[in-house]
């Protein structure tokens, strides 16, 4: 074991283990469990907004499977994942203002509290909980796989003992703590992963011999590496472009993305997350798919695509500085996996349970219930990545996709538009869904369909089935109450 | 909508004894009261006429639109330059500051060219509006006087 590398490492998750018991004591102090455990009282500013989004979307994918994927790929890659610069900016100004109003005047806690109270409809809330806890869930596995493979190539230690020690840290750290202490440290993790992709860029770039020797590299190894059109010629221009909905403009509908559209405090902290939130992930999704490509003369044969990043920084830095920069790996697919397992566990407690199964839960069994079901769903999610598939970047975004069929119209549309109606949401929930399967199943055999990625032609079918379907059973124009709805209008 | 000039009655009586006098007064009462109207014309196009829709509301709309236009223009300078530099083989690359022009232009220049204009509309194109609806009544209240 490399304890040049290890401790700086175990002092960053002591430090995290610290803010997690630190805000469960604040915790204690609010009021309301539901609203504090899972959306921190709607209190952050600016700064801790933008990192939070930066760091729950940032996952494994932006860490080690993107960077593989550009060091296998080449240039093309780094192009695709370019198209993630646009979440730092869409996300907030689309949602923006209007989902933060609302969503008080609602008092919603997730984005099923949302469209529960949008649509009234019992059967758009399960349908929402039911892709949250299918989805979700492969996208935790693939998080947690990452974060296996991480702490392996940093320690030695075997793939299960990795993922062991992974899992334990990960549900200690977010049953103690809750959304508050996740968004803390999201922020700690998203200075560390600034900072951290800028030295590491720097470090690859100077190991490389500069960029016309890593260049004239690369055009060695395969020409190809250097256009936009992969290593093997085949990324097309409308394959690449689809991306811009996968990881660009559809990051909207990822419900732990527009969860945290409605946690801040004022207009002004989602200004300033607008221009934090865009700088941070440009330069992290620029820095990390760089390095990942430029490794590529420096360390050729890596077989494990995924562990391109601590690979490479093991090589170009001395120990203490990779131990403390991989740290910044890790705090993103720990950050990503906390608030996931907090998504899922919120749907099954808050839009199931209390919903349907015990509507008058007193608040001591809503904590012990969202706690017990915080645990079991991490278990599960250690069984399920005990065997891995090789590149996580895939399962991930099978995850994206699903959840973005599902959830960006009734999203949109329910906010923007007056007609949209229960109708309309069942019937695009089920068409987005069922399509993206269907075409992720006849990708996998034939090749993407029409040359796009899966998600292209679920998510424009979605929007026509759901303007088609609430213009078909019409109901009156929709207006949002003007107080809250607790209070009374 | 009618439009209420906000003219008090005294001045419309002075206005006959002596409009001369005080028609560029009364002119510019008028303007203003256009431009209130103006401001909430949103509100009543929007909305049927008996309802209004917020002046909240209606920044929001505004923004939204204003993000998809960012994402339009990122879109194209992203791809315009890759495919438009990048198509050629390789050894035909040129290249600027170490990098093939297609990479400098659209991932280099690109992402800072975003950069910039995300802080522009940040600045100067978004709305500070209250989240909370406490404090907000009295202002809806004069919004439904003036339909």
């Amino acid at each position: 074991m490399n304890w040049a590398v290890v401790i700086p490492l175990l002092i960053f998750l002591a430090v995290v283990f610290l803010v997690g018991i630190w805000s469960n004591r604040k915790m204690a102090k609010a009021d309301g469990f539901l609203s504090d455990y899972f959306l921190g009282s709607r209190e952050f500013g600016g700064l801790v907004l933008a990192m939070t989004m930066v760091a729950t979307y940032g996952s494994a994918s932006s860490f080690l499977g993107g960077p593989g994927a550009a060091y296998s790929i080449g240039f093309g890659w780094v192009l695709l994942a370019m198209s993630q610069v646009a979440t730092g900016y869409f996300v907030l100004l689309i949602l923006g203002k209007k989902f933060a109003i609302v969503a008080r005047r609602y008092n919603a806690v997730t984005l099923i509290d949302f469209l529960k109270e949008r649509y009234k409809s019992k059967t758009v809330v399960l349908l929402s909980a039911f892709s949250i806890i299918v989805f979700l869930f492969s996208a935790m596995a693939a998080q947690w796989v990452g974060g296996a493979y991480l702490i392996q190539s940093l320690t030695g230690i075997s793939y299960i003992g990795a993922l062991f020690i992974f899992t334990v840290s990960v549900l200690i750290y977010v049953t103690i703590g809750g959304f508050r202490a996740v968004v803390i440290t999201d922020t700690i993790q998203g200075i560390i992963m600034f900072f951290g992709t800028i030295m590491l860029l720097i470090a690859v770039i100077i190991a490389g011999g500069g960029l016309s020797n890593i260049f004239s590299d690369l055009v060695a190894i395969n020409p190809n590496l250097i256009t936009p059109f992969g290593n093997d010629g085949s990324l097309t221009a409308a394959y690449v472009s689809s991306y811009w909905i996968l990881v660009g403009v559809g990051v909207i509908a990822l419900p732990q993305v527009a969860v945290r559209t409605m946690s801040y405090k004022d207009s002004k902290s989602m200004h300033r997350a607008i221009m934090i939130g865009t700088v941070t992930v440009g330069t992290i999704m620029l820095g990390m798919h760089l390095i990942g490509v430029f490794a590529r003369p420096i360390m050729p044969g890596i077989e494990v695509a995924d562990q391109v990043i601590p690979l490479v920084a093991l090589e170009v830095l001395p120990p203490w500085l990779a131990g403390l920069l991989l740290a910044a790996p890790l705090a993103a697919i720990m950050s990503t996996v906390d608030s996931l397992l907090l998504l899922v566990s919120s749907s099954v407690v808050k839009d199931v349970y209390i919903n349907y199964l015990k509507p008058k839960a007193t608040e001591k069994q809503v904590k012990n219930v969202s706690m017990g079901v915080t645990g079991i769903v991490g278990v599960v999610a250690f069984l399920l990545a005990i065997s891995p598939p090789e590149l996580l970047i895939f399962l991930n975004l099978f995850a994206f996709g699903g959840l973005q069929s599902a959830f960006m119209w009734p999203l949109v549309m329910g906010l923007y538009w007056r007609y949209a109606n229960k109708t309309g949401a069942i019937a695009s929930m089920i068409a987005g869904i069922g399509s993206y399967i269907a075409i992720s199943l006849y990708n996998q055999n034939y090749g993407e369909l029409l040359g796009v990625h899966a998600v292209t032609i679920p998510v424009f079918f979605s929007l026509i089935v759901f303007v088609v379907f609430s213009l078909l059973y019409k109901q009156e124009a929709y207006e949002f109450p003007t107080r809250n709805i607790n209070k009374g209008a | 909508m009618q439009v209420k000039i906000l003219v008090p009655s005294f001045m419309i009586n002075a206005q006959d004894q002596d409009s001369e006098r005080l028609k560029p007064l009364c002119m510019k009462r008028q303007k203003e009261s256009f431009k209130l109207h103006e401001l909430t014309k949103g509100v009543f196009i929007l909305g049927n006429k008996k309802r209004k829709q917020e002046r909240r509301f209606v920044i929001a709309n505004r923004e939204a639109l204003i993000g998809c236009a960012l994402a339009i223009i990122n879109f194209i300078w992203w791809y315009g330059f890759a495919y438009g530099l990048g198509s050629k083989p390789p050894e035909e690359y040129t290249y600027i500051l170490g990098f093939p022009a297609w990479i400098f232009f659209s991932l280099i220049l690109g992402t800072l060219f975003m950069f910039a204009l995300v802080f522009f509309v940040v600045k100067f194109m978004l709305t500070d509006v209250s989240l909370e609806d406490e404090g907000e009544s009295e202002e809806e209240k004069d919004e439904v006087s003036n339909g």
